[in-house]
């Protein structure tokens, strides 16, 4: 009841102009819309953190370990065993040899079995090469998991083999490594910022544009289905100004939508790379956004947004119906998924060449914000077309909702 | 054929609230509304009667700048239809056929919304809200959700709506149609309220005992066209019949009785 009248005295509280008040009524309105709620705040706020980390989760070794069974038929192989052993990204069981091993994985028994033959520390001590068998399952991401980290001790326990027995022998271990490579990066970044710049531009681009989606539709499409429209048209406002007014109303729930993004891109990111760590075996670094970074990547996103909002509220206003609206509407999401896509994977000389183009600007410039790439111009260009799209769209719409054949269509 | 009611000779247009000619829409490729013409005089309640699928809406829509005519003319308080479309607008109060109200606001703030556009200051707002509640017994459902309400709730409050800024023209389409004996009473109080204080009122509708009860003057429309018009017993005394249902059969039929 108190929400009900704070609401109504803010509404009291505004000033005669139609726009102020039309975008009051599209927040009254979509405020009280439980898919509003769940689209703007519940889905950024909850499921980006949830599923940004999830399968990180499943994946790390140390936060879910794969079973490994060993069957040691060679009770010389101690040190091996023990360096298996050692590791706390894998828990080591001892089973029998009778076992079926094809079975134990199959049924989920254990994720992987390691067979250590009879002959191993034999065919080692006389500089021969011992053969482990290995019974995983391609299929289990916690299995081919467990088959990467056996590799890597393999892998050092062979060059610790390999420096005894070159030792011996009494050769330069030089003499295995003829070249080497020294690289260096024109921008250095930390693998934190190369998974943010990979991912979080696809995660923000997404978000930005199906969030504002059910406004966009709702407020056109869903009032001429509920025959609200017609009532509009009969109050003293220019249709320029109803439209304005909408899609203001819709901007400002994209405002909250974006806010919403934003933090919950930033907490999952905050647990993200540490589990991405765990799982690449590295240090775990933070990722770090200055103030200016952040403010460049909200921005980008409103406009992002704002851009995609002009565009549904476009095709929705020619729809007769919600549900027709919405058909446009997943097929405009998906054709939009494509620049997200592009971002992540053309080259930034190229992406800088292409920043006019509509979306594909704002989210190259999240991107950039977050390898901390500052180029003026570029940034310009990029929100400025994104505008003037934008207006296009708006524009379009205003013709569209001009026409009565489009606001009665049947 | 009846004659269609014509401007008085020596009369201005501007006597009129609202002045029609020859009005014609399309509707896709079907005529609903076929050269109509007709007068309405100020402060009356004046009746639009005609069967289902008439042209009674489309008209409405038409006069409240919904819909543009194809062809035609019309003069609301001596405003131009299309070219003066806003100022239409501001004179006059529309009760559509379907209420039009918005599900997930508040009868209060609904109300608030239409007032602010209208350009009502807050005191106004607030003192006729609780006027306009209070006479159709909505009072108690002040805070409550409008979609949560009854057709004859939702009614009520379209009305309220229509008639929130004193509007000098109220266009109702089908005010009472499917409500409860009640509820339709208290709309027509209403409407005889405001008609008494000098609103003109223009009702659509196919009750013929409801028009014969608030309307001083109907106009009959039958395929889109006007068939005629006049007061009630000047009707009557044209087709000899004793009450307006009579009237509208006989019309709409086509029937004269010599």
């Amino acid at each position: 009841m108190k929400r009900t009248r704070l609401l109504e005295r803010i509404g009291l509280a505004l000033p005669k102009s139609p726009l102020g008040v039309i975008i009051w009524r599209e927040l009254v309105d979509a405020l009280r819309d439980r898919r509003t709620i769940f689209a703007a705040i519940v889905i950024p706020m909850i499921l980006i953190p949830i599923t940004l980390n999830m399968p990180l989760f499943f994946m790390s070794p140390k936060q879910n370990p794969p079973n490994v069974a060993l069957v040691q038929l060679d009770p010389n192989a101690g040190t091996f065993v023990n360096l298996l052993n050692s590791t706390e990204d894998m828990t080591i069981h001892w089973i029998p040899a009778s076992a079926n091993t094809t079975d134990l994985v199959l049924k989920n028994t254990y994720d992987i079995v390691v067979l250590i033959p009879e002959n191993f520390t034999s065919l080692v001590i006389s500089n021969k090469t011992a053969i482990l068998a290995i019974t995983f399952d391609s299929t289990n991401q916690r299995s081919t998991i467990g088959l990467s980290i056996i590799q890597a001790i393999q892998t050092q326990y062979s060059n610790f083999i390999v420096l005894n027995r070159l030792s011996t022998l009494h050769v330069d271990p030089n003499l295995l490594t003829p070249i080497q490579i020294k690289s260096t990066s024109v921008r250095a970044i930390t693998s934190a910022q190369a998974i943010a710049g990979l991912l979080i531009p696809y995660f923000i681009g997404i978000l930005s544009i199906s969030a504002g989606a059910s406004f966009a539709t709702d407020t056109t499409a869903g009032e001429k289905e509920r025959r609200t429209l017609e009532v509009y048209l009969t109050m003293p406002v220019s249709r320029i100004k109803i439209i304005l007014g909408k899609y203001l109303g819709v901007s400002a729930l994209s405002l909250i939508g974006v806010t919403c993004q934003i933090i919950g891109v930033l907490l999952g990111f905050s647990v993200y790379t540490s589990l991405y760590a765990e799982l690449v075996g590295q240090t775990s670094q933070s990722l770090t956004l200055g103030a200016l970074n952040i403010l460049t990547i909200a921005v980008s996103a409103l406009i992002l947004s704002m851009t995609g909002n002009a565009l549904l509220m476009m095709v929705s206003i020619f729809a007769k119906s919600f549900k027709e609206a919405q058909q446009y509407s997943s097929v405009l999401t998906v054709g939009l998924v494509v620049p997200l896509i592009v971002v992540m994977y053309l080259p930034p000389a190229t992406l800088s060449n292409l920043i006019f183009l509509p979306f594909l600007g704002p989210v190259t410039l999240i991107r950039n914000a977050i390898f901390n790439i500052w180029m003026l111009d570029q940034l310009i260009i990029g929100l400025a077309s994104s505008v003037v799209y934008l207006v296009i769209f708006i524009y379009t719409a205003l013709r569209i909702f001009s026409q009565e054949k489009a606001i009665f269509r049947v | 054929m009846f004659p269609v009611y014509s401007i008085p000779e020596g009369k201005e247009a501007m006597v009129y609230s609202i002045s029609v000619e020859s009005i014609t829409k399309y509707l896709g490729k079907t005529l609903a509304v076929d050269h109509a013409s007709f007068n309405v005089q100020e402060g009356i309640v004046f009746g639009l009667l005609g069967p289902n699928g008439a042209g009674k809406t489309t008209t409405i829509r038409m006069l409240t700048t919904v819909l543009k005519p194809d062809e035609g003319t019309a003069k609301i308080r001596g405003y131009d239809l299309v070219k003066d479309a806003v100022k239409v607008r501001e004179v006059i109060g529309v009760l559509p056929e379907d209420t039009g109200l918005y599900d997930r606001l508040t009868p209060a703030e609904m109300l608030i919304f239409h007032g602010k556009i209208r350009g009502m200051d807050k005191k106004e707002i607030l003192e006729k809200t609780e006027k306009y509640l209070s006479m159709l017994d909505l009072q108690a459902n002040r805070d409550q959700k409008v979609g949560t309400f009854s057709k004859g709730m939702k009614q009520k409050l379209a009305l309220i709506r229509a008639v929130f800024h004193e509007p000098e023209i109220i266009f109702l389409d089908e005010p009472t149609v499917g409500l409860d004996v009640m509820s339709a009473r208290q709309i027509r109080k209403l409407i005889s309220e405001e008609s008494g204080h000098g609103t003109t009122v223009v009702l659509s509708t196919h009750n013929m005992w409801e028009a014969q009860q608030l309307c001083r003057e109907v106009a009959v429309i039958n395929k889109g066209k006007i068939v005629s018009q006049g007061t009630i017993e000047a009707l009557e005394q044209l087709t000899h019949e004793k009450d307006l249902e009579d009237v509208f059969v006989h019309l709409v039929r086509g029937e004269v009785t010599e």
